[in-house]
């Protein structure tokens, strides 16, 4: 188990409904790998540093997790094939472990 | 010795993430737009006078902020 952080740029015209689904979608593979999610930020809608895919802004969702690493790939793969989805970052978390070094 | 006043040595600077003790996040834009030139550039470790192991965890988090479209690679 690690703990990771995707964060997800959504296309900004989606409908509530279709958000909600997307991010069940996405949910379901990390349950389903018998991950946690530990905690959602929803930032909303913020305009891109460039354009991408022609859209010039984006909706920002941060999704911090704990999840096997195998249940990764799978993940991965899954953001990857979602069109809704512009662009994809994730990171692994290891801010505990750099702050229990400085002290 | 006589001090003739034209020789004063530049003030040293202090890493800023280790006086604030925070660490740079790709999330924390507002921070991380204060270490950026006008032309999205990352500044040098000169002009902001970080130690070498915050500069390189600040480096890591404008790449991504960039990566993911919070940062401009070249701004207009």
């Amino acid at each position: 188990m690690r703990s990771y952080e995707i964060m997800l740029a959504i296309n900004p015209q989606l409908k509530d409904e279709e958000l909600d689904s997307l991010f069940d979608k996405i949910k379901k593979v990390i349950t389903d790998g018998k991950g946690e999610i530990t905690k959602t930020n929803k930032w909303g809608k913020r305009k891109l540093g460039y354009e991408i895919k022609n859209f010039t802004e984006a909706i920002y969702v941060v999704l911090n997790f704990d999840v096997d690493e195998k249940i990764i790939s799978e993940l991965e793969r899954v953001v990857r094939l979602e069109e809704r989805v512009i662009r994809y970052l994730l990171t692994l978390q290891q801010e505990k472990k750099i702050s229990k070094k400085e002290n | 010795m006589t001090n003739y006043g034209f020789f004063k040595r530049p003030q040293k600077k202090v890493c800023f993430f280790c006086k604030e003790k925070v660490v740079a996040d790709y999330k924390n834009i507002d921070l991380l737009k204060r270490f950026i030139s006008e032309q999205g550039k990352i500044l040098s470790r000169r002009a902001t006078g970080n130690c070498s192991k915050h500069q390189r965890t600040l480096a890591v988090a404008i790449k991504r902020a960039r990566e993911i479209g919070l940062l401009p690679y070249v701004a207009k």
